[in-house]
């Protein structure tokens, strides 16, 4: 497993797509950079509150950008981890080895894994770093956002390799690529009708749309429940940091009331759940 | 036996790739599956190496169920649609494979640059693989396949992408295998190199094996004979009985006969019977005669060779 981990992450640094993603986040990070710079300029010294609101609001505008680099690099790296092999006839070299497929699954999910947490990490880094040197903002929930922003692609990778295993490289890409706007869509979805039921306690019909949307939000968060991991983080940051509670609400990218602790073991249980699809229909597969 | 199947199926979606397979192959044997393109030859490969799951039937290499994975420590393979991994060089493909095989690092420092040499790679294997050429990359596959001093090595069309020179290194390496007492599964339709390095044959078509043994049962002591020749019609009666096949081709008969020895016997008919022997040539059986003769019968009534079954009881 680990030869097989060692040689995906080699390929994996080798690969266009992340050298791409790497100059296409160095752009992103410099535009982000000079536009933060110009937002602060203006900003009255004396106007910390609103200074630091707008560092909050922005620095989670910026991180579900940044979220959305590591899905989409996570994505178009895995989608074909597992089918572009056996399409090319690598496959059929590696799997005649005295090794199990199991071992070759967990090498691919170890080594793409490794290089996505690496690359999450100094996006994560990068962003807020970005914000604490203009804005001054720190958090106190840093570290465990961080973690939990660096564990993101890992979910998305389970799901993604499961794919590579029967679906076909492209097929499988437009099936992650549509399976994470979902989710996105879902908890923005979400957001509004939370945002609405708090609003409208008043109005009957106002409510009954509001739990629709909510509902939405949960069963997309169900279906792919990364957006739910990324709000978590926004909520860490955020509880954590200095923006006053009252104002925090108002942002798209962030959640009243954080995804819960089962959330996070239904995430956890759900990574394993499709590691254990992906092996299991691998084991089965022709070559 | 270190192959041994019965009645081994294998169908896609409903067709078959390959149907009742009965094989048997002993050790140090050199084995050569024939067919033409399309007849199952990868599907009986993949399936004894465990890439493909068989529908039906069963099997067993060196002595373990198919697929085992402690059987293919012992297994060489040699693909035939395979492509490497083109950002890496040929040592580093090796150390990939040899690591794959839990081969150790002393080992691999030395095995390497002896399997380099065998192939004709030594010197070469610096270069990336992308640079390769497609006969490069064959030797380099075979390279790989040799890496673990198998016990069994299945290598599918292995000449397919090579020149005349590498063909001929390829039979070579053939030879020093069967030189070692190292089973060869070859899966080839090219019968030239089958004839050359092969002492054992299967013919398959369309996923059936029509026919299988001895090469020199298909080829070796069989002669064609013709005969030009005047006499009494006793003479034709008298060759007809010492003779497989006997036809008239514009005053000249042609005659199959088993062997060498019957070949005197025929000159002696003539002579006895009062006739003149005006010319006598000889020309043994090719296995492209035996290749086509056998690819024209029909699949219809194919049964596994009753001492197969017996055998894998």
């Amino acid at each position: 497993m680990i030869t097989i981990a060692r040689l995906t992450f080699r390929e994996m640094l080798n690969k266009k797509i992340l050298q791409l993603g790497l100059i296409l986040t160095v752009l992103y990070l410099g535009v982000l950079g000079l536009g933060l710079y110009y937002i602060g300029k203006d900003i009255p010294a004396n106007a910390e509150v609103v200074r630091m609101t707008l560092a909050g609001e922005l620095l989670t505008a910026g991180l579900f950008v940044s979220g959305m680099l590591v899905a989409l690099v996570t994505v178009f790296s895995s989608a074909g981890a597992i089918s572009s092999d056996i399409e090319s006839g690598i496959m059929l070299a590696i799997a005649a080895k005295p090794i199990s497929r199991t071992q070759v699954f967990l090498g691919k999910y170890a080594g793409l894994g490794l290089a996505l947490v690496v690359y999450s990490l100094l996006v994560f880094v990068a962003t807020n770093m970005i914000v604490w040197r203009i804005f001054h903002f720190h958090s106190d929930g840093f570290f465990g956002a961080m973690v939990l922003f660096a564990l993101q692609p890992l979910v998305l990778l389970a799901v993604s390799l499961w794919g590579s295993t029967f679906l076909s490289t492209l097929g499988n890409g437009v099936f992650m690529f549509m399976l994470y706007g979902v989710a996105v869509i879902g908890g923005m979805v979400e957001y509004v009708g939370v945002q609405m039921s708090s609003m409208a306690l008043n109005a009957a019909s106002a409510t009954g749309a509001a739990s629709s949307l909510t509902m939405i939000g949960i069963l997309t968060s169900l279906l792919l429940p990364v957006d739910s991991m990324y709000r978590l983080v926004n909520y860490l940051l955020l509880q954590g940091g200095p923006v006053p509670e009252q104002l925090i609400r108002f942002t798209p990218f962030l959640t009243i009331t954080p995804p819960s602790l089962e959330m996070l073991v239904y995430t956890a249980g759900y990574t394993l759940l499709f590691i254990g699809f992906g092996i299991y229909k691998f084991s089965r597969r022709d070559l | 036996m270190v192959i041994e199947t019965l009645n081994l199926t294998k169908l896609y979606d409903g067709k078959p790739g390959c149907r009742d397979i009965c094989l048997s192959v002993s050790e140090g044997q050199v084995f050569g599956f024939l067919g033409p393109n399309g007849a199952g030859k990868s599907t009986v490969v993949k399936t004894l190496i465990g890439l493909l799951r068989p529908t039906d039937g069963q099997g067993t290499v060196l002595g373990r169920p198919l697929g085992d994975k402690e059987a293919r420590r012992k297994i060489g393979y040699l693909p035939e649609n395979f492509r490497f991994q083109e950002w890496l060089s040929g040592r580093e493909l090796l150390e990939f494979h040899g690591a794959m095989y839990g081969l150790e690092r002393r080992y691999l420092k030395e095995r390497i640059p002896a399997v380099l040499e065998m192939v004709g790679l030594l010197g070469r294997e610096k270069g990336r693989i992308r640079s390769y050429s497609k006969g490069m990359q064959q030797r380099l596959g075979i390279a790989s396949a040799l890496l673990p001093d198998p016990e069994i090595i299945f290598l599918d069309e292995p000449t397919s992408a090579l020149d005349p020179i590498g063909r001929k290194e390829i039979r070579e390496i053939i030879k020093n295998l069967r030189s070692e007492s190292k089973t060869v599964f070859l899966n080839s339709h090219l019968l030239s190199e089958v004839e050359m390095t092969c002492d054992h044959v299967a013919f398959i078509k369309d996923g059936i094996i029509l026919d299988q043994g001895r090469l020199s049962n298909f080829t070796g002591g069989k002669q064609v004979v013709s005969l030009r020749y005047t006499g009494s019609p006793r003479i034709m009666e008298s060759i007809r009985a010492v003779s497989q096949e006997v036809f008239s081709d514009n005053g000249l008969v042609k005659v199959t006969v088993a062997s060498e020895d019957v070949l005197p016997v025929l000159a002696s008919i003539v002579v006895r019977n009062g006739g003149n022997l005006y010319e006598m040539t000889t020309s043994g059986i090719s296995l492209e005669d035996v290749f086509m003769d056998i690819m024209g019968e029909t699949t219809d009534d194919y049964h596994c060779p009753t001492h197969l079954s017996r055998d894998a009881e």
